[in-house]
């Protein structure tokens, strides 16, 4: 045989080895993923929630303004190897407040592509000094993967005005002024009902 | 879920790009590339005749700033002017920063004349509530009103060459005298912003009110 020839078949065993080595992807499990969808979709703003009053803790008042959401759905997003799809969908809204420099954009994704395709993504920013958080509840694990921030779960929280039942409370660790948020409280299907600064002033919903 | 469940899937590519041939791919990429070179050069040499026929611009006038106009911001840097809000919140504004800056007129066309002219900025700044307000006056040729901005969220223009909107008014016990008052641009009264801004040339904002009536008033 000569030496080209055996180079060439060792090539071809190598492919075929390698080519039944690997395992086969996983079929999508389309129950988890149901499950995973109706669980994150519950986060979304519900309709009736539009601009609302904001107090803080000396009584001062400005408007949290509800600016535009965004909703997008596609059909047949991922493909396993058994012939199932699935979909992903992206609902994001955009507050700022009237009279302090602060905006938040709340991001709600569901993608079966990856482990960590469902998420709540929250983004603050002061425009005046700059100064921005981030931080990530991850639906399937109930847990944040950031080390810049703490989430916790709360079943129950009471506000000045009302108690809300579901509020992912986001406590962000570093700061780079007074004014830097601290932390911000987001209610199942209300949005964002609190939120304090590093300067200890705290603001609700009303 | 468990994690295998989610493992890498592929994803559905409708487009038939992929679909083709290696040799058709590549013969298009190449057809391609080539397109957008060609592309390129013609921009390329478009601009570069464009340039070659630009005159230089030319400055036509430079506007100073009077002494009378940066009076009209009477702020020294550092200094702390002690507020009230009208639910009895009290906190100081101070003053972060005093400045001159040159700026000039905007050009629109290739070749066109511009203007520079100097603006005056102040800066005020308190931590609760959190305000940034920025003052600017201009030269009279470029602007005859004093703007003032409250985080960005609202503006204000006041024509302090004007005769004042009041002789005199007392806020908490202290009597002012020619007090000038400049309302916001906006008018959306369902969302609670700054709504006017009381003034004086000699003590600078004397009360902010916002459209839920809510005062931040001067506290000397």
């Amino acid at each position: 045989m000569k030496p080209l020839q055996l180079t060439n078949k060792l090539a071809m065993a190598t492919l075929v080895l390698l080519a039944c080595s690997c395992d086969p992807d996983p079929c999508l499990d389309l129950y988890a993923l149901d499950q995973l969808t109706a669980e994150t979709q519950e986060w979304f703003l519900d309709e009736s929630v539009g601009n609302q009053i904001l107090t803080d803790k000396n009584g001062i008042s400005q408007t949290l303004i509800l600016g535009q959401t965004y909703a997008n759905s596609h059909d047949n997003s991922v493909e396993d190897a058994c012939g199932n799809t699935y979909g992903s969908f992206d609902f994001s809204i955009h507050y700022h407040t009237s009279i302090s420099p602060l905006t938040f954009m709340v991001d709600i994704r569901g993608d079966a592509i990856t482990e960590n395709g469902f998420y709540l993504k929250i983004d603050t920013r002061n425009l005046q000094t700059g100064d921005h958080n981030v931080a990530t509840y991850y639906f399937a694990t109930r847990s944040s993967q950031d080390n810049n921030a703490t989430i916790t779960y709360l079943d129950n929280f009471q506000t000045l005005a009302w108690e809300y039942q579901d509020v992912l409370q986001i406590t962000f660790h570093h700061s780079s002024s007074v004014n830097s948020v601290k932390s911000v409280y987001y209610a199942k299907s209300y949005g964002i009902i609190k939120f304090s600064q590093e300067n200890g002033n705290e603001f609700e919903v009303m | 879920m468990d994690r295998h469940s989610f493992c890498t899937f592929t994803l559905i590519r409708r487009k038939t790009f992929f679909r083709r041939p290696l040799a058709k791919q590549i013969k298009d990429f190449l057809l391609l590339k080539a397109e957008l070179m060609n592309r390129n050069l013609i921009i390329l040499t478009a601009f570069l005749l464009l340039s070659a026929c630009c005159k230089d611009t030319i400055e036509e006038d430079k506007f100073f700033l009077t002494d009378y106009d940066r009076a009209a911001i009477p702020y020294t840097l550092n200094q702390t002017i002690p507020f009230k809000h009208s639910n009895g919140f009290e906190f100081d504004l101070a003053v972060t920063g005093i400045d001159t800056q040159w700026e000039t007129t905007d050009t629109k066309h290739c070749g066109d004349s511009y203007s520079s002219f100097e603006i005056y900025k102040v800066e005020l700044k308190s931590i609760i509530p959190e305000l940034h307000i920025n003052i600017q006056v201009f030269p009279k040729e470029i602007n005859r009103h004093m703007n003032i901005s409250i985080n960005s969220n609202a503006g204000f223009g006041l024509n302090y060459a004007a005769q004042p909107d009041m002789d005199t008014l007392i806020l908490n016990g202290i009597e002012y005298y020619d007090v000038y008052q400049t309302d916001s641009f906006w008018s959306d009264s369902l969302t609670i912003r700054p709504m006017s801004i009381l003034y004086n040339k000699e003590i600078g904002i004397l009360q902010i009110t916002t459209t839920a009536n809510e005062t931040f008033t001067i506290d000397q």
